[in-house]
């Protein structure tokens, strides 16, 4: 794919993509408490990297984000999530069991920081994943 | 409760799936360093499983909850006898499968190896999460982990015929997966839990409405594609042939979780109903099994591609297990566990020989077995050695399995199956002395310098073989555990 000649879609898409980033943050730190959560919050960021990449130069994000980065954002996302349980344990509780933390706060401001973790985890897997297979399909060989 | 023995349920799920993520990271940084990783968590995977067994033995089985969140909000792991033995078979043979395949991974290339551990990995992970939970819906989700990698082994060489058989046990195994869901889904309506043993005392009562039996129907036949249950078999063959080195000995670990899973699913979940209830499911089971050992057996003899031949002959023991299952008594069940543990070390063993025998020789049709058995004795020995406990020589492992079922057969007046796995030997005598024929009594046809396996491949070759041979003699190892895991699971799952 070549540089994508049509200003309309070159100016729209680079106007839409920094509400996009916002909205998929706000969805990610809103998750525990709404609708949304990690996943919906990865599609929505990985949405605005595919639309900048069809919008704009699908090179240039290729060169900044190779395969193995993405495969390794998507693995240190799992892992992200596994050691949170994995303090669960650690400090006592059961798997996941995130008010039995060490921390000094009250047992709901714990397990805000615990899920948001948890979400921003899930959030960087989806992503690296999402992307992967964008890049797949779209012929990433580089 | 918190001491790290009550844990394990979930660290046996967890290492090899946090390592699954780890190695590919490891791999990015230290090239090499995949292969060392995997093995390291898989042999605390193996340690974590065999405290579990000791933990279980000493203390009973034991419930974990998930985040300390209690049934029927929460998800429960159940850790008893079945789930423990079976969790010590596969992060055993994957162990030593793993290790077996540091020289033989070659042929992928560095790129896809990689892939290849990180599926092995999560493969591992859905298994042991798949034998020892007691929630429904993780059990679906864990199937479809397992389900959707089981997809990428089988076709990650990316040849023709290995993405052809991947994709059409990406599509049978689709629609078993959407059966499993519906059949969640039905039993979720009429009773409001997924905890399975809160469902199996909520389901007598109305376990004649149509929407439960059609429930129990989905979930059978939709786990029944999961491990290739007679009419449901045909995606096995190609998926065992064109499958890269050791991926097949994790589809045969696989299908053993997923006999466990039907298993929960008939004596937890539907017990306490089918004892009031007089659906024909156990006759009916028996049926196909007895069918599944006499229809692979006989396609297994005509098959020239060893793999082929071996997934048939995986077909027939399935059949086996099933119709242990559906005499139902406790001696059926026992036997039809010690024919999944027999079953899976000797076939794991066949695998790991016939995949050395490729390597070394290029050979992987019978009829180019001739000699064998000079060129590479000590392979063709351990081949020897699990074949005999394939067919049921006496002392071996499976002959001592095939036993059990068919005396449990007898003492419940159902001579005929007796008859049909005493055939079966035959069958199997048939098909596996064919090559055992040809490797050491015909001479080879022209000379070919065929050079023996390195010392490094056959230990992990041997330990699988004697293991198959062993299991035979030091039977009460295994029958000290399936005894009180069948008990429990005929006295209505505890």
């Amino acid at each position: 794919m070549t540089m994508n000649d049509d200003l309309i879609v070159r100016t729209v898409t680079r106007r839409m993509i920094p509400f996009l980033l916002l909205f998929g943050a706000y969805i990610l730190l809103h998750g525990h408490i709404g609708a949304g959560g990690g996943f919906q919050a990865g599609i929505i960021i990985t949405s605005a990297i595919i639309l900048a990449a069809i919008g704009g130069d699908l090179k240039e994000i290729r060169s900044a984000l190779s395969c193995r980065t993405l495969f390794a954002i998507g693995a240190v996302g799992s892992v992200g999530i596994t050691l949170v349980g994995i303090l669960g344990i650690l400090a006592g509780g059961w798997f996941f069991q995130y008010g039995s933390l060490p921390l000094p706060y009250s047992q709901e401001i714990i397990h805000l920081i615990a899920i948001t973790c948890v979400e921003i985890g899930i959030g960087v897997a989806v992503f690296g994943m999402m992307f992967l297979i964008f890049i797949a399909i779209a012929g990433g060989e580089e | 409760m918190n001491d790290i023995l009550s844990h394990l349920p979930i660290l046996i799920v967890m290492i090899p799936i946090s390592t699954a993520f780890i190695s590919p990271l490891a791999g990015y940084l230290f090239l090499g360093w995949i292969r060392r990783i995997a093995l390291l968590g898989l042999f605390i995977n193996l340690i974590c499983s065999l405290l579990l067994v000791l933990h279980i033995t000493t203390s009973g089985p034991f419930t974990y909850h998930l985040a300390g969140v209690a049934p029927p909000l929460g998800i429960a792991f159940y850790a008893d006898y079945l789930g423990a033995c079976i969790s010590v078979l596969i992060s055993g043979i994957a162990f030593i499968s793993i290790w077996y395949s540091s020289d033989s991974i070659g042929e992928l290339g560095e790129r896809k190896s990689l892939f290849f551990y990180v599926l092995l990995l999560l493969s591992v992970g859905a298994m042991q999460g798949t034998i020892i939970t007691a929630d429904l819906f993780t059990l679906f989700i864990l199937f479809e982990i397992l389900a959707i990698v089981m997809y990428g082994l089988v076709a990650i060489r990316g040849d023709g015929r290995g993405l052809l058989a991947g994709y059409k046990y990406l599509l049978i195994g689709s629609a078993g997966s959407a059966m499993i869901l519906i059949g969640i889904g039905f039993l979720y309506i009429t009773t409001g839990t997924l905890n399975m043993h809160m469902m199996a005392d909520l389901l007598v009562p109305v376990s004649d409405s149509y929407t439960v039996l059609a429930g129990l129907a989905l979930l059978i036949a939709g786990i029944s594609t999961k491990i290739g249950l007679f009419p449901l078999h045909i995606w096995m063959p190609d998926a065992y042939a064109y499958a890269p080195s050791i991926a097949p000995v994790f589809s045969t670990l696989a299908l053993k979780a997923g006999l466990v899973a039907l298993i929960r699913v008939i004596f937890i979940i539907f017990g306490p109903s089918l004892a009031v209830q007089t659906i024909p499911l156990y006759s009916m089971l028996a049926i196909l099994g007895a069918v599944a050992i006499i229809f692979c057996s006989v396609i297994a003899i005509r098959q020239v591609d060893i793999r082929k031949m071996f997934a048939y002959s995986t077909g027939a023991n399935i059949g086996c297990v099933v119709l242990g299952i559906g005499i139902a008594t406790e001696a059926g069940l026992e036997g039809a566990i010690l024919l999944m543990i027999t079953h899976a070390t000797a076939k794991a063993g066949l695998f790991l020989c016939a995949d050395t025998i490729l390597i070394q020789a290029g050979i992987r049709y019978i009829h180019e077995f001739r000699g064998v058995g000079m060129a590479m004795p000590y392979t063709m020995a351990a081949f020897a050695m699990a074949a005999l406990s394939m067919v049921g020589i006496p002392l071996s492992g499976g002959f001592v399995s095939k036993i059990i079922i068919s005396s449990a057969a007898i003492a419940s007046d159902l001579l005929l199956y007796a008859i049909i796995i005493l055939f079966w030997t035959l069958l199997t005598a048939v098909y596996f002395f064919r090559i055992l024929n040809s490797a050491y009594f015909e001479e080879a046809d022209r000379v070919r310098t065929i050079r023996e396996a390195p010392i490094n491949v056959l230990i992990p070759i041997y330990l699988l073989c004697t293991a198959a041979i062993l299991l035979g003699i030091f039977v009460e190892v295994p029958m000290g555990i399936i005894r009180p895991a069948a008990e429990l699971l005929l006295g209505g799952g505890g």
